[in-house]
């Protein structure tokens, strides 16, 4: 019976897969060929010029390579940062006179009444009544009010605890801050370092500090964080003035 | 012309028996693979013979099993190195057994690993410390524009200057399984300093760090692994379109798959598409399925881009004298494809078709 080219028309001879004029395809049963070419001989080739060995062998090397390759470079990254590390000042470093903003707002806690005079330039991120979170030039600021008559020092570490550990890594405590104070309240504060890691995966090495303070049963912490400059910085905080100023010109109720 | 007798084709690779000419059940470049089959080895290292394709899928899972161990140990700085070098190490060893850069193996590996090594340094030093300041500030409005568009759209670009100056400049390397492979090599060494360099942080911490190990395996495992699949993935396909389009000399209706704007959209769309999601979604396990979901599809487009590639590659046709068929190792005539098993001699190696006597 003959065959037609479903789309040429052209006669497609009987058993062909394909259309002799247009080369379509013609679908039809066609019985499994029995085409057989014979398997080369095994030596009819040279062996292959480098991985002639097992493949066992050759994973075994590139796993020895890649081994060897991230033990060196661990090495030196260890070298460099064991290197660079420089000496972090611990003891009196804040300034001693708090520079005036050039222009300033004021927050105010409804649920506290505490009041927190902030740079012009930073933009409030949050804030509700107890407390606020500013997005500062390079860091980031928060200041959290809560009635406890717990000791400071649980407050501080308590932030900490608290911080995600998704997005802040290896939080180390640098130092104690000497002299902390929020307003004219004496309090305790430490210097924390950690690797914060944000969009993209990018990790950024950040120092931060976490000031707490009590007054009437209302604690008061702050948590201030900046991008790490432990050579040029006090505390390695860049904007440690400006965070300062705002501890000195805090207003409790 | 007439073709010697067997299962497929010899000039354009139409499976006989089934009279498919997209012969979607054989993959071309590994014939006893479906087009739409997961494999990592079988499609971003298409050169490779199947037998050979084993010791590598051996050492991409030992791999990526040591650096799961290395960070259960929180050792996170090994671990880390070890992830973002994992593929990278295992494509240039690539390299090297195919022998794609025939006799200029310095250049070839120098405007796709290496370039795409500095680029990936110098842009993400640039837009890291960016980056970084948007993060700690909260600012993720200006973060989102950034990470989640700007970024993922400037680090394609870059991934393709490598290959563009193959193309360009080389026009020897006329396969589109050369621009592929270049395309994936550019890719991965832009990868390999990107990580290294957002983790950087990190490395240069303590060797034995606090942190859970769970989070931290998967992070890793998403960086060393999926962004480096993901980014050689949408790179392969444009440069291995570019390539096609230039060499394709049946000029043939193309399928519009593999043509240079489609695989364009997919490669830049996907990028972004990702990196928004993974923005808008920040959290490991998220990103992680986020990303395992763009690898799977990314990867299934790159075989079906190749597959289309190579069947209609403009090769000169014509039927050779007996050889070996690199795949099936059977003695056939030597065409375009393997009369027996269908594989298609451009995807095998450059080294093994000399070898054979084969048109290189």
């Amino acid at each position: 019976m003959a065959m037609f080219c479903g789309r040429c028309g052209a006669q497609v001879a009987p058993g062909s897969p394909f259309c002799g004029r247009c080369g379509a395809p013609v679908v039809q049963a066609i019985a499994a060929p029995v085409y057989s070419y014979p398997v080369a001989a095994p030596a009819r080739y040279p062996a292959a010029r480098r991985f002639g060995t097992s493949q066992i062998a050759i994973a075994g090397v590139l796993l020895a390579i890649l081994a060897i390759v991230t033990v060196g470079v661990t090495a030196f990254a260890v070298s460099q940062a064991l290197g660079g590390k420089q000496a972090v000042c611990t003891v009196n470093c804040a300034p001693k006179f708090v520079t005036p903003l050039p222009e300033s707002k004021t927050y105010i806690s409804s649920a506290f009444k505490y009041e927190v005079d902030y740079s012009s330039a930073w933009t409030v991120r949050s804030q509700d009544a107890n407390g606020v979170l500013f997005g500062t030039r390079l860091g980031t600021l928060q200041v959290v009010g809560t009635r406890s008559t717990a000791p400071v020092d649980q407050a501080i570490k308590a932030v900490v605890a608290a911080l995600p550990s998704a997005q802040w890594q290896s939080v180390a405590l640098v130092s104690d801050l000497k002299g902390a104070h929020i307003g004219d309240q004496n309090g305790l504060g430490s210097i924390y370092s950690a690797n914060l890691v944000g969009a993209n995966s990018t990790t950024t090495k950040v120092q931060f500090a976490v000031i707490a303070a009590t007054r009437g049963g209302v604690t008061v912490v702050i948590l201030a964080a900046d991008p790490a400059d432990v050579k040029g910085s006090p505390h390695g905080i860049p904007e440690a003035q400006d965070f300062d100023y705002l501890c000195a010109e805090f207003r409790w109720a | 012309m007439t073709v010697p007798a067997g299962n497929f084709c010899g000039h354009c690779g139409a499976h006989l028996t089934s009279a498919s000419t997209t012969r979607r059940h054989a993959f071309a470049a590994v014939p006893s693979e479906r087009v739409a089959h997961l494999s990592i080895i079988s499609t971003l290292f298409p050169h490779l013979p199947h037998r050979r394709g084993g010791a590598f899928r051996w050492a991409l899972l030992a791999g990526g099993t040591a650096v799961v161990v290395l960070a259960a140990l929180h050792l996170f700085a090994p671990a880390t190195i070890a992830a973002t070098l994992l593929l990278p190490v295992l494509y240039l060893l690539y390299l090297y057994e195919v022998e794609v850069y025939e006799d200029e193996p310095w250049l070839v590996i120098g405007a796709t690993m290496v370039t795409g090594a500095v680029l990936g340094y110098a842009f993400t030093s640039f837009s890291g410390r960016a980056v970084s300041v948007l993060n700690l500030t909260g600012d993720r409005d200006n973060s989102f524009v950034l990470a989640g568009v700007a970024i993922p759209i400037v680090a394609q670009a870059l991934m393709l200057a490598g290959p563009l100056f193959l193309f360009v400049f080389r026009g020897r390397f006329r396969e589109p399984l050369d621009g592929l492979t270049f395309g994936a090599a550019s890719a991965l060494g832009f990868t390999l300093t990107s990580s290294l360099t957002k983790f950087w942080p990190a490395i240069t911490g303590s060797l034995v760090s606090s942190g859970d190990p769970i989070d931290w395996s998967l992070r890793l495992l998403q960086v060393g692994i999926l962004v480096s699949l993901i980014n050689a993935s949408t790179t392969a396909l444009v440069s291995a379109a570019l390539w096609l389009h230039r060499y394709d000399r049946r000029r043939i209706s193309r399928p519009w798959a593999s043509s240079i704007l489609a695989t364009l959209v997919v490669a830049f769309g996907a990028q972004v598409v990702i990196g928004m999601l993974t923005f808008a979604l920040p959290n490991v396990a998220t990103e992680v399925v986020i990303r395992l979901a763009g690898t799977l599809a990314l990867l299934l487009y790159v075989r079906l881009v190749i597959h289309q590639a190579l069947l209609v590659e403009g090769v000169e046709h014509e039927i050779g004298p007996d050889s070996q068929c690199p795949e099936c190792h059977r003695i056939v005539p030597t065409m375009a494809f393997c009369p027996s098993c269908g594989a298609a001699r451009a995807a095998a190696s450059k080294l093994g078709r000399a070898r054979v006597g084969g048109r290189a």
